[in-house]
């Protein structure tokens, strides 16, 4: 997606937007007309309605960025099998609409108008799909437990998920430039899991609605809604207890860890190398810490070694070599971020086999190894005048040299794949726009050669 | 039985279940993750510093039986836990030829090796969720005769916390480079750093360390302490 050119980007973005919503809007006529509208105005679907609202109000998020899961999904498929299609686009769209404009106050109110209501559009086509995909398989509406409807009703969430996860996905890719099939790959792996286990909880929904009507609702409710709240809580908890571990290992470090851009900086730069390269997004999730922790073990080894402006002895060399182990091994005690001790204990293997600790050829070592093994060098290189984070054995060089210098070595000492993605990074101007010239000049360069 | 009371029965167990998680097993698991953290980060001081392997896991061990057996509130028991993990934490900013160097020290050397008190205090004390623990740490080398640092508090000046951070620090101490899950050396170290009880220490803090100690390694020869009862 990032290929095209950026007036052209804004206005698929633009038009993508606004056909979504004509698409909508057209078809929640179209089904007006079709129903009368005592069919689709019950009392218990405007419980529901209700109730949806309430849920979508109190999203929960996932541990990347901003995503959030919001748990109406069972109860629009519980609408369309009790109510039929038009509540079900209601339900689904109403309170994602609310709920955009409502929630996440940071954004400004014309950002969320925007976005709640393309959420919405984007809802009520996918809830009308899966609708339409339920009453075409089954033509009446029996008990819900027979074999035939329960395997429509997990072929309509089947249909409401993909289109779901196919139009936001085209949006992000266009609104953050980011390759379509990572997002894809992103959204199938979390939001299907995640949703499909809701589909049992819609049959219990359905069932309780059959025999107590809206009563059994209510009975599920207060259940589901503690769930939610303790889902919400782990998560946060999760979240603080990774920032807290974070902050301290900066600061044993000594850097700051709330003004330090320099860390910043490299966590930003190996996340945005790994998503070109297409790493698994769990992994891209840990990237922070890797950046953040990965010289953590070199606390274990003398700073008048490190700092040494005559040659180095064999012994020198010997203590310096055991750094990766030395921090993977602190770092293999934290919970939750366990594949990153590997990562730190191979962040000095090189694709040639000539790294250390163990010498390690291409193949052997794990990507985001040599991710780190990059972003590392480029910073080093590049070197930050704020808090002496000057090296003293060497003179800071300039962006050109430096990238230079990546170029030079990659397939030796860098992997040549990584060093690629890394310039590329450079020359969308995802690390601030400072370096884009250097970058574009190199590529240039390179294309010629 | 009738479909509405297996209903019930699923909707209650179901709430009962939320009602264990929300109130017993979060907060648990939350400390257990903080727990297993600061232990892997004060590991950095280990590497750093030779032969202490073990020591913040042996001082957290202490510090938690004896807070228990002070009687202290759940919530205190876990603050001195969590500030006995971290209040080495400091020595990374200490030249590494001087924490390595062994006695003896230089009058210069001892000034630099006392500031790991306020250097660990400032450190924990920038992280928000830890910030309650930076005060406690900063008094872990107060002595009871007022003649410690940094502010040379007296007596019951010094916070309970921090005097039992005093003795568990200076046990660890006394078993640098030595084998830590032996039960007679443990016992020996113990007899070595009671010289200072009632100078150094606190005599009620120190004979309840003593007590425990004494019951743990009676009679026992290996008693390896990794194991954390909370």
């Amino acid at each position: 997606m990032r290929d095209f050119p950026r007036k052209w980007r804004k206005l698929l973005v633009r038009y993508y937007y606004q056909g979504i919503i004509l698409v909508a809007a057209g078809m929640v006529v179209l089904f007006l007309l079709s129903t009368p509208p005592a069919d689709w105005l019950p009392l218990g679907a405007m419980t529901i309605l209700l109730f949806s609202v309430v849920t979508e109000m109190l999203p929960v998020s996932l541990q990347r960025g901003g995503t959030q899961v919001t748990l109406g999904f069972p109860i629009v498929c519980t609408v369309i099998a009790q109510y039929g299609t038009v509540p079900a686009i209601v339900v689904d769209s109403l309170p994602t609409l609310l709920a955009g404009v409502m929630l996440n106050r940071t954004y400004p109110l014309p950002h969320r108008m925007r976005w709640g209501t393309f959420n919405a559009a984007q809802s009520a086509i996918s809830a009308g799909a899966a609708g339409v995909t339920y009453y075409w398989l089954t033509p009446a509406s029996p008990s819900i437990l027979t074999i035939g409807s329960l395997l429509s009703l997990t072929l309509a969430a089947v249909v409401y998920l993909l289109v779901n996860a196919l139009l936001v996905s085209v949006a992000e890719a266009l609104y953050h430039q980011e390759p379509l099939p990572n997002i894809w790959q992103y959204l199938l792996r979390i939001v299907l899991s995640t949703y499909l286990l809701m589909i049992p909880l819609s049959v219990l929904l359905i069932i309780l609605l059959q025999t107590y009507h809206v009563t059994g609702f209510l009975l599920v409710a207060v259940p589901f809604l503690a769930a939610r709240e303790c889902f919400r809580r782990r998560i946060q908890q999760i979240r603080n207890y990774r920032e807290t571990i974070l902050a301290l290992g900066l600061l044993v470090q000594h850097a700051h860890p709330y003004t330090s851009g320099h860390l910043q900086r490299a966590s930003q730069m190996a996340i945005s190398v790994a998503t070109r390269l297409g790493v698994p997004t769990r992994h891209i999730e840990l990237l922070p810490e890797a950046a953040a922790l990965h010289d953590l073990g070199k606390m274990g080894v003398d700073e008048a070694v490190l700092n040494k402006l005559t040659p180095l002895t064999e012994a020198d060399w010997q203590m310096i070599r055991s750094h990766p182990i030395k921090g993977a091994e602190v770092v293999s005690g934290i919970k939750y971020i366990g594949p990153v001790a590997l990562w730190i204990a191979l962040h000095h293997e090189r694709p040639d086999g000539k790294g250390y600790p163990f010498g390690l050829r291409l193949g052997e070592i794990p990507i985001e190894a040599h991710i780190i093994a990059v972003v590392d060098a480029f910073d080093a290189m590049v070197g930050d005048d704020e808090k002496g984070e000057q090296r003293p054995y060497r003179k800071p060089k300039t962006v050109p040299e430096a990238i230079a210098e990546l170029q030079k070595g990659a397939g030796t000492q860098f992997h040549p794949e990584v060093v690629r993605a890394f310039i590329e990074a450079l020359a969308a101007g995802e690390f601030g726009s400072q370096h884009v010239e250097h970058a574009v000049s190199a590529m240039a360069r390179q294309a010629v050669a | 039985m009738s479909f509405t009371s297996i209903v019930y029965i699923v909707v209650l167990g179901s709430v009962a279940f939320l009602c264990y998680y929300a109130l017993l097993y979060l907060p648990a698991q939350l400390r257990r993750d903080y727990r297993q953290g600061l232990q892997a980060l004060a590991r950095t001081v280990e590497i750093r510093e030779h032969n202490t392997t073990g020591s913040a896991r042996l001082r957290a061990h202490y510090a938690v039986q004896i807070a228990r057996r002070l009687g202290l509130p759940a919530q205190a028991v876990q603050d001195i836990e969590f500030a006995a993990l971290l209040q080495e934490i400091g020595k990374v900013s200490i030249p590494y030829a001087i924490l390595n160097k062994g006695e003896p020290f230089t009058a210069e050397e001892q000034e630099v090796l006392k500031l790991h008190s306020v250097l660990s205090q400032r450190m924990v004390e920038q992280v928000p969720s830890l910030a309650r623990l930076a005060w406690l740490i900063r008094h872990h080398h107060e002595n009871w005769d007022g003649s410690g640092y940094p502010d040379g508090l007296r007596g019951e000046e010094i916070p309970l916390a921090a005097q039992i951070l005093h003795i568990v620090g200076d046990f660890a101490d006394a078993l640098r480079g030595k084998d830590i899950d032996n039960a007679q050396i443990r016992w020996q170290a113990v007899q070595q750093i009671e010289a200072g009880k009632g100078t150094f220490y606190s005599p009620l803090v120190f004979d309840v360390f003593c007590a425990i100690v004494r019951v743990e390694t009676s009679g026992q020869t290996n008693l390896p302490c990794y194991e954390q009862h909370l």
